[in-house]
């Protein structure tokens, strides 16, 4: 049976003394012994805590303080705290809270951890934050170096990125893979129980991401199945789906939009840039990524009775890429020319 | 598994050796040179005073070097390219009066800078009477490789060297005359030996010593009468040269001289208009019927000698890791036409080869074929950027139930139209055992006729199983 969250009971420096499972809803902490989680503290005021989640959504809990006073006037509060602003804790009142808040009830300090769900910027800690700000950061400076490269005049294989761009397919599976491992690395940031189930399915994702189309293109050879060649991109394609709703679910929780933009379109044009600064930057017999876009279509829509005659009509649309790239050396030849003509 | 194809083929030791001599333009010539392959030299150097020629007592006059030379030399003068801009010399070559004095015959690859770039080059000549003057093109012959120029004024103590048609016997003697690298007019005593075999235009084989700088001069019998035109001298041989037929020369001068020239570009249309000329007479002996076929074990494939071209062996045996063998034939039309000092153009080649698998799984015979399945990586794209960048198809096809992976990619020189490099590979995949591969070359061939080369191509491959 899985638990469907993990309360933690915390030290004075935040570590974690212990931690218990919880198998269902709604949890009840105390210090008496008919609660799911015993807090054995006598400084633990006499109240209950019901942890409950809010009706089909798993990611809320709504805290119940059930006062045992009996004096009539309310009772003996509970001096509570949630991730350490004082909360006024009436009693039977709901408080919402969320994944890894953490809540101070008298003299302990606990943290409720639900299955599946991370925590969202504001609720790092320091050292959290610090990576997650380092992180930006480096994706902020690696994409300024790849848009200089790009717009240097210098380099002029910068028609053949401009080209690659034009690639709609290629476009949008570079930016969902950025997307999903920044969804990877949000995770492995604030971390949670199924960092490692989405650590060894990313890092597959990302060491397959360059390499799924070779490993397919050489089954397929091997072994003269097309289906290879074409599911070395499924294994791509699947790959990149699964980490895209993974970091929307991710999104979903922070609910902050700076994150979203942080979290998703940057990185993903950071991926892009990247993966074509590389190749432009390396030369062409030490580039390490292989990165054809010509070559992908055909991978993808691969039919193994293809005759002849599609071999000779595909050559129609190779024509005019090469007449198109003719002309614009044509015209940056006659442009050179003119402003070169000898004085006579 | 390597990350990049590129990866694999650089690291990887290359088991085809034979992927090292398929032809492109700068590297077709010389690395078909030990079947004919041809080197063009024309060097820039400072002109030397000429070394005084001294007759023997007792020599025969009827055939000495000296009088030939004595009655050639007031006929034949430098070709010098200038630079517009800077007014220096950036090449040279050696060109001879013909008719009336006013008319000089020459090489076509002594003027090609002149000719695709008119605003930027200009023609002198440099008797050797001291008399110099400018030149201009009258006609041009880019693929037998000659150019007709016109003096600015005629020169007078020229003799025009003789032009009678007639064609010398092997082992007469034949004396080439010109300016080997600027050293002063030079005669060099030689030896025809009949028509060079194996070329599609028609060439003169000669054993003599010809050097850069000569180019364009005439090579003359005893009497002084042309036989042809020094054009080039093989690389890495001894006294193999080849010159252009002074029939060519009368073809060339019986053409209708150009009147008006309006556009500084004429005579580069004309270069293309003839080779597209060439390109449709050289593709029509190949495409307009099917193929001739040859078996290569369990498989047939198409093969180019029944149609009279020059085709050469290919065997090659992998040992270690990458065991295999590799047995195959390379044709080719031997057709190529010098463009400019870094294009080629108008020619066919076909590699048909056999892979045999002699112990490697089945990955790593994959892998094997398929480093050798891009070639762009061996392929350096023209220095002046005056050819596009190779764009490619890549298709997995059933061609007469052989399934193969085929790969298609094209390149133009953007200074002529519809003149394509293009380059077709075929792997058959149907079994790891052994594979057939397929490439053919077309350098600088209109789009439709590749287009009908590959469909022959295609067509002519099965598995016989």
């Amino acid at each position: 049976m899985e638990a469907v969250a993990w309360v933690e009971l915390l030290g004075h420096r935040g570590q974690v003394l212990h931690r218990h499972p919880a198998f269902a809803w709604p949890i009840r902490i105390g210090n008496t012994y008919d609660g799911d989680i015993v807090v054995d503290d006598p400084a633990f005021p006499e109240t209950k805590i019901f942890l409950e989640t809010s009706s089909g959504n798993e990611a809320e809990m709504f805290l119940e303080l059930a006062s045992t006073s009996t004096n009539g006037n309310g009772g003996d509060v509970p001096r509570l705290r949630i991730n350490h602003k004082p909360v006024e804790a009436v009693a039977a009142r709901s408080i919402r809270l969320f994944s890894d808040d953490v809540i101070e009830c008298g003299a302990a300090r606990m943290r409720v951890r639900l299955r599946g769900h991370v925590v969202s910027r504001h609720r790092l800690n320091g050292k959290e934050r610090f990576v997650d700000s380092w992180a930006f950061a480096w994706l902020i400076a690696v994409t300024a170096a790849i848009w200089y490269g790009f717009f240097s005049s210098i380099n002029s294989l910068n028609e053949d990125v401009s080209e690659q761009l034009k690639d709609p397919f290629s476009l949008v599976a570079a930016l969902l893979i950025w997307w999903g491992g920044w969804s990877l690395i949000t995770r492995l940031v604030t971390g949670y129980g199924h960092s490692r189930e989405h650590l060894l399915i990313t890092g597959i994702l990302f060491v397959l991401y360059p390499n799924a189309g070779n490993v397919g293109s050489a089954l397929a050879f091997a072994t003269g199945a097309t289906t290879f060649a074409l599911g070395g991109q499924l294994v791509q394609l699947a790959g990149v789906f699964y980490a895209m709703f993974a970091h929307l679910r991710l999104v979903k929780r922070v609910g902050v939009t700076m994150s979203v933009l942080r979290a998703g379109l940057l990185p993903c044009i950071t991926w892009l840039w990247l993966m074509n600064g590389i190749n432009i930057v390396f030369p062409e017999d030490k580039k390490p990524m292989s990165y054809d876009a010509s070559m992908w279509p055909a991978s993808i829509v691969i039919k193994s009775n293809e005759t002849a005659q599609d071999v000779l009509a595909s050559l129609e649309s190779v024509k005019e890429r090469v007449d198109a790239a003719a002309k614009t050396i044509e015209n940056r030849v006659n442009a050179g020319q003119s402003s070169n003509e000898p004085n006579k | 598994m390597p990350t990049s194809s590129a990866a694999v083929f650089w690291t990887r030791p290359n088991p085809d050796s034979l992927t090292n001599r398929m032809p492109f333009p700068l590297t077709f010539a010389t690395k078909y040179s030990a079947i004919g392959g041809i080197l063009f030299s024309v060097i820039a150097l400072l002109g030397t005073p000429t070394i005084a020629q001294q007759v023997k007592a007792g020599t025969s006059p009827e055939d000495s070097a000296t009088k030939v030379l004595n009655r050639s030399r007031p006929g034949i003068a430098k070709v010098r390219v200038i630079s517009v801009s800077s007014g220096s010399q950036i090449a040279i070559g050696t060109g001879f009066v013909v008719g009336d004095n006013s008319s000089m015959v020459t090489n076509y690859h002594v003027v090609s800078d002149t000719v695709l770039q008119p605003s930027q080059y200009r023609l002198e000549y440099q008797a050797n009477d001291g008399t110099h003057g400018n030149l201009t093109i009258a006609a041009l012959d880019i693929v037998n490789d000659l150019a007709l120029l016109r003096l600015d004024r005629p020169l007078a103590s020229a003799s025009p060297i003789e032009i009678s048609g007639a064609i010398a016997t092997k082992g007469d003697t034949v004396f080439a005359i010109g300016f080997p690298l600027s050293k002063g007019l030079t005669i060099v005593s030689g030896t025809f030996n009949g028509k060079a075999e194996d070329y599609f235009q028609p060439l003169i084989h000669y054993s003599g010593a010809l050097n850069s700088g000569m180019s364009g001069g005439p090579a003359v019998d005893g009497s002084g009468t042309l036989v042809g035109v020094n054009k080039a001298v093989t690389r890495n041989a001894q006294l193999v040269s080849l010159l252009v037929p002074s029939s060519k020369v009368s073809e060339l001068l019986n053409r209708p001289i150009s009147g008006a020239i309006n556009s500084p570009n004429y005579w580069k249309s004309e270069a293309e208009r003839q080779l597209h000329q060439h390109a449709e007479i050289v593709m029509s002996s190949l495409v307009n019927q099917k193929l001739p076929t040859r078996s290569f074990d369990t498989y047939i494939g198409v093969d180019l000698e029944p149609l009279g071209f020059k085709c050469e062996g290919v065997h090659q045996n992998e040992t270690g890791k990458y065991q295999h063998t590799l047995d195959g034939r390379v044709c080719n039309t031997n057709s190529w036409v010098y463009v400019d000092s870094s294009i080629y153009m108008g020619a066919v080649s076909l590699y048909t080869g056999i892979r045999t698998n002699k112990g490697m799984n089945s990955l790593r015979f994959a892998e094997v074929r398929r480093t050798h399945f891009d070639f762009r990586k061996k392929v350096s794209d023209d220095p002046e950027k005056n050819k596009t960048g190779y764009e490619c198809a890549q298709r997995m096809v059933n061609i007469n139930n052989l399934q193969s992976i085929t790969f298609t990619c094209m390149r133009r020189d953007h200074r002529f139209e519809d003149l394509y490099d293009t380059t077709f590979v075929m792997h058959s995949v149907a079994s790891d055992k052994q594979s057939i591969q397929v490439r053919a070359e077309m350098i600088g061939m209109p789009f439709s006729a590749s287009k009908a080369m590959i469909g022959r191509v295609m067509e002519g491959v099965t598995w016989k199983r």
